[in-house]
């Protein structure tokens, strides 16, 4: 090599410009037959964190343009859900494997590559955090105090959750998972309700870095079970560990998936982070943040491990019972409105989890789904929560009361949000738990009747404190309440009109048959969950005279083309 | 091999005595000093990645050039040029510092091209003065107390360097790598190993060899503190990994220790930077944790160990040289950094990415190095080692989240005495931006880096 040769860097530019090509069948070129380019999810990812820095850079001379900060983060936000939502339609349906890939080489001695790529677990999620993004910018409408620090802080966290569900390689995956924490930690306490903010910032930290810490070792020692040639997911998802090693990968892959659910007893952070965060962080690490806990294993434990997943599944499992037992109780114990949103936040991540542990097709399938609706739910009542505390000036119980007649808008929000997060019918996590509830019954039944009985607990709760501080009797020693704000009124009505639009058609808009402008959620999450379940598929009864080979029954093989279902 | 390969040596050189001169004479202002500086350090660097491409040797041997000695340099040249872009150019310690830094970074190069034991000596003597010569000039108690350190230093690593030459009969580090893989391993040839270690251990500020230098360091100047924990410590660690190399054969006796010292420091420097408050210490002790991440990556005797001890280095040498010039003075208390983000953003942007670096958050410089040692830990089966560096980097972060949240969140002292609401105009400095930059660039590079740390690694002749 000589030394001209030693100048010329790899810039990474030049590099988008000559992609490598994307390995599946049907190339993903966003935008087809408009503009090809490949590289949407760069786009998506280093989108929010140039325009962070564009927010920090921006002269302000006296504070005389710091409503700019808002506008910026608003339209970065905005067009990030333009881009999204274009990238969601045009999702490919009927085929399996990852879209929208990019590959590059990044340290290939070690094996890392800059591996981007999505599948319809992977597009849901960035379809989640895209809304969620946008709401929580909304909610951070009224934000005065340092916002340029708040909006870069907060593009930054978007930009790293969006990195973390696009990674293909662990290396990237791992980056963008650490990454999350330091912005939203920063936010928590720095814009947080004092005193409060400061434990609850390093609460969030010390669990989200054990979280981190577990991740990583699991990573290499999967990275070592597949050969330490390379870190890609797939790979390391292949790797063949021996049995107890499978055992600790999937531990520690557990470890750091609850951390950030999150699930008892890892889930120290989440009522201080939920409960003392302004809104729009809040509905960040409630809305998506957290789900990339779920993501991480189903993406890697569930997806990877098979048999040690097996082993796990009941701790799993119990994990979930425990959480909403415990969410029933602390918020029936609680004295704080928005503590008591914070406890009914815990639900969605636990039926989440308890539809991983069902292990089979159609539980897995549930669990897919409901990291997307049960993110919108945990945002809803956390932010409607949030917003009702704020309005009635008062976050305490026995303060608040009969708020519904005069805060009519959010008092229906924040049913809404309460009812989603029981999985109620017409909503979005009712499809999604209902398929982990039949899923589940069979493999973990006892957890999943435990956990039905919990939700049925939680209900009630949730019927006090709606009769408590919505509809009962006003208390007139309360300040005086108001209803939503405009910005409150959108980005609560941008996660309840989602859950209702996934709840009423999860299958997608069709007109006498042809499918709309939305392929469907549950279409585009089929697309990958045969390849997840496969695993777990338990074999069809043979029938007299034929071979009893264990194979999968119709419509959960690999590869098998999925045709657009309408859903439960 | 033709001679122009020299011409970045002596540029760093002659720019040492240049400005040693134009100082001392006064005819030159301070900025345009500082700008010269820079100037003559970017021309090196420019020149060794395009010159440094040839491989041979010179003076009979004596001298080589190679994949380790273009890195090495680089890395040398890159600390180098942070330090004068960071450094406050009308300060006058800059100024009476800054040809011992080139000294420094020559000791350095002087080490990245040495073949044999008198030249590997010789770069890390001429380190080891410049900064206790930086430490003189600044403050002669603490020069004095550094200086009986140093000499210590000294002495182990030259009776060390004799009695291997008097056991192996081999001066140069190919014949003493050759000599020492079939030599038995005996007793006194482990522990002069281990002795000759050390002494360079003090060199690089590895724990718990790092207290003397720490503690001298954290109290001289910004720029003198640079010097010390950045270039010093990085031309010693060029030299451990070409000893290293060398004492292939006595691995078994030196593998251990040194992952059991490395073990210590990156835990030792975690646990400091959590109890930490004043920014310069805690820069400090955060350079002592990546220190150990380095020496954990020397530790797995092996190619690919010293490839990702390489990487390391590169933001290592960056961070702990530029570290100490962002945050201040060196009596500067935690309320000295409270509210930067609002009085000098660009410092408080480079700070507070330096110490993440340091920290090895990603998705900075330190992040990529230190995420290569631990994939080399496993694969070398250094688990141990690797798991209490995560413990050492959970440590270190907190640490640093604790100093970012007094730079943006905490208000300032003009805030806390009941100016609140006056807003005096925020000071932009480009200075501060250059080691920021780096840091975050280091990643999107991080390819031709590597593989140019890796092909190094290889130069040094491990398996």
């Amino acid at each position: 090599m000589t030394g001209a040769n030693l100048l010329v860097a790899t810039p990474l530019w030049a590099a988008v410009v000559n992609p490598s090509p994307s390995p599946s069948a049907t190339p993903a070129t966003f935008g087809a037959n408009v503009i090809g380019f490949s590289f949407l999810l760069s786009l998506l990812v280093w989108g929010p964190a140039v325009m962070a820095v564009v927010i920090a850079l921006v002269p302000n001379p006296r504070g005389r343009y710091e409503r700019w900060f808002l506008g910026i983060a608003f339209w970065t936000s905005a067009s990030v859900l333009a881009l999204t939502l274009i990238a969601y339609q045009q999702f490919q349906v009927f085929t399996t494997g990852v879209q929208f890939e990019e590959n590059l080489p990044w340290l290939p001695s070690i094996g890392v590559s800059y591996h981007l790529g999505v599948d319809g677990i992977g597009i849901s999620m960035l379809l989640l955090s895209a809304l969620v993004g946008l709401c929580a910018v909304i909610a951070s409408w009224e934000v005065r105090e340092r916002p340029r620090s708040y909006f870069v802080l907060l593009l930054l966290a978007e930009a790293a959750v969006n990195g973390t569900i696009a990674a293909r390689d662990f290396f990237v995956l791992l980056l963008f998972w650490s990454a999350v924490a330091v912005p939203l930690a920063l936010l928590v306490a720095g814009w947080g309700e004092r005193p409060r903010a400061a434990g609850a910032a390093w609460r969030l930290l010390g669990y989200w870095g054990l979280s981190s810490a577990a991740l990583l070792t699991a990573g290499l020692l999967l990275y070592q079970a597949a050969g330490g040639s390379d870190f890609a997911i797939d790979t390391l998802t292949h790797a063949t560990p021996t049995g107890r090693l499978q055992v600790v990968i999937a531990a520690l892959l557990l470890v750091a998936g609850i951390s950030r659910l999150p699930l008892v007893p890892l889930h120290g952070w989440a009522r201080a982070v939920w409960s003392e965060a302004p809104t729009g962080v809040a509905l960040l690490t409630a809305g998506v943040a957290s789900r990339l806990g779920g993501y991480l294993l189903i993406r890697v434990m569930a997806a990877g491990e098979h048999d040690a997943s097996r082993t796990l599944a009941p701790i799993l499992s119990g994990l979930a019972v425990l959480t909403v037992g415990y969410a029933a109780l602390a918020a029936l114990r609680s004295r704080d409105l928005r503590r008591l949103g914070a406890y009914l936040a815990l639900i969605p991540g636990a039926v989440t989890a308890l539809g991983v542990a069902g292990l089979s097709p159609l539980s897995l399938e549930g669990a897919v789904l409901s990291l997307f609706t049960g993110g919108l739910a945990a945002a809803l009542v956390v932010g409607a929560t949030a917003a009702l505390a704020e309005r009635a000036q008062t976050r305490s119980l026995a303060t608040a009361a009969g708020l519904a007649g005069r805060a009519p808008k959010l008092a229906w929000l924040l049913v809404a949000g309460c009812l989603a997060v029981l999985c109620v019918p017409f909503l979005a996590t009712f499809p999604a738990g209902l398929m982990i509830f039949l899923g589940s019954f069979r493999t973990q039944g006892p957890a999943a009747l435990l956990l039905a009985l919990g939700l049925v607990a939680d209900a009630g709760v949730v019927a006090w404190m709606l009769h408590r501080v919505l509809f009962g009797a006003p208390n007139p020693d309360a300040p005086n309440p108001g209803d939503a704000t405009l910005p409150q009124a959108w980005f609560l009505g941008i996660l309840v009109g989602t859950l209702l639009w996934v709840g009423l058609v999860p299958g997608g808009p069709k007109l006498f048959g042809v499918p709309l402008f939305d392929p469907g959620l549950v279409n585009v999450v089929n697309t990958s969950t045969p390849d997840l379940s496969s695993p777990y598929a338990v074999p069809s009864p043979s029938a007299p005279g034929s071979s009893p080979s264990a194979s999968p029954s119709p419509g959960t093989g690999p590869g098998t083309p999925t045709s657009p279902s309408a859903g439960p | 091999m033709k001679t122009t390969v020299l011409v970045p040596e002596l540029l760093v050189a002659g720019a040492a005595v240049g400005l040693f001169v134009a100082h001392r004479l006064g005819v030159v202002a301070g900025r345009w000093l500082a700008s010269g500086a820079l100037v003559a350090t970017l021309v090196a660097l420019g020149l060794e990645l395009w010159l440094g491409g040839q491989i041979g040797t010179l003076f009979g041997g004596g001298w080589q050039q190679d994949r380790f000695s273009v890195f090495a340099k680089a890395a040398m040249l890159v600390g180098l040029a942070a330090l004068i872009a960071t450094g406050d150019w009308d300060s006058e310690s800059l100024h009476e510092v800054l040809p011992l830094g080139f000294l420094a970074a020559f000791g350095g190069m002087v080490v990245a091209s040495a073949t044999n034991l008198v030249a590997l000596w010789a770069g890390v003597e001429l380190a080891g003065i410049s900064g206790v010569a930086v430490a003189g000039i600044l403050a002669t108690g603490a020069g004095l107390r550094l200086l009986r350190v140093s000499v210590l230093a000294s002495a182990l690593i030259t009776i060390g360097f004799a009695y291997l030459y008097a056991v192996t009969g081999a001066s140069t580090l190919s014949g003493l790598r050759q000599t020492l893989v079939s030599e038995q391993l005996t007793l006194p040839l482990a522990l002069i190993s281990l002795l000759t270690l050390s002494g360079l251990a003090v060199r690089l500020g590895l724990t718990p060899f790092a207290a003397p230098t720490l503690e001298r360091g954290i109290s001289l100047t910004p720029v003198g503190s640079g010097v010390l924990h950045g270039l010093v410590a990085g031309a010693a660690a060029l030299a451990l990994a070409k000893l290293l190399s060398a004492l292939y054969g006595t691995s078994p006796a030196w593998s251990l220790w040194l992952g059991g010292l490395a073990t210590l420091a990156m835990v030792v420097g975690g646990l400091r930077a959590t109890a930490v408050t004043a920014p310069r210490t805690l820069i400090a002790w955060l350079t002592v944790q990546q220190v150990g991440w380095v020496a954990a990556g020397l530790a797995t005797h092996d190619r690919r160990g010293a490839a990702a001890a390489l990487f390391l280095l590169v933001p290592l040498v960056l961070a702990a040289t530029a570290g100490p010039l962002l945050s201040g003075a060196a009596d500067s208390e935690p309320a000295g950094v409270a509210g930067l983000g609002r009085r000098e953003p660009a410092r408080a942007v480079g700070l507070g990415l330096v110490l993440l670096s340091l920290a090895g958050v990603p998705p900075l410089a330190g992040f990529f190095g230190e995420f290569t040692v631990a994939a080399e830990l496993l694969r070398a089966g250094l688990g141990w080692v690797l798991a209490c560096g995560l413990l050492g980097w959970l440590l270190g972060a907190a640490g640093v989240v604790r100093a970012l949240w007094l730079m943006y969140l905490e208000p300032g002292p003009e805030e806390i005495r009941g100016q609140r609401g006056s807003r005096r105009p925020a000071v932009w400095a480009p200075g501060p931006l250059v080691p920021a930059v780096l840091v975050l660039a280091y990643g999107f590079f991080a390819n031709p880096i590597h593989d140019l740390a890796v092909q190094g690694a290889a130069a040094l002749g491990l398996r």
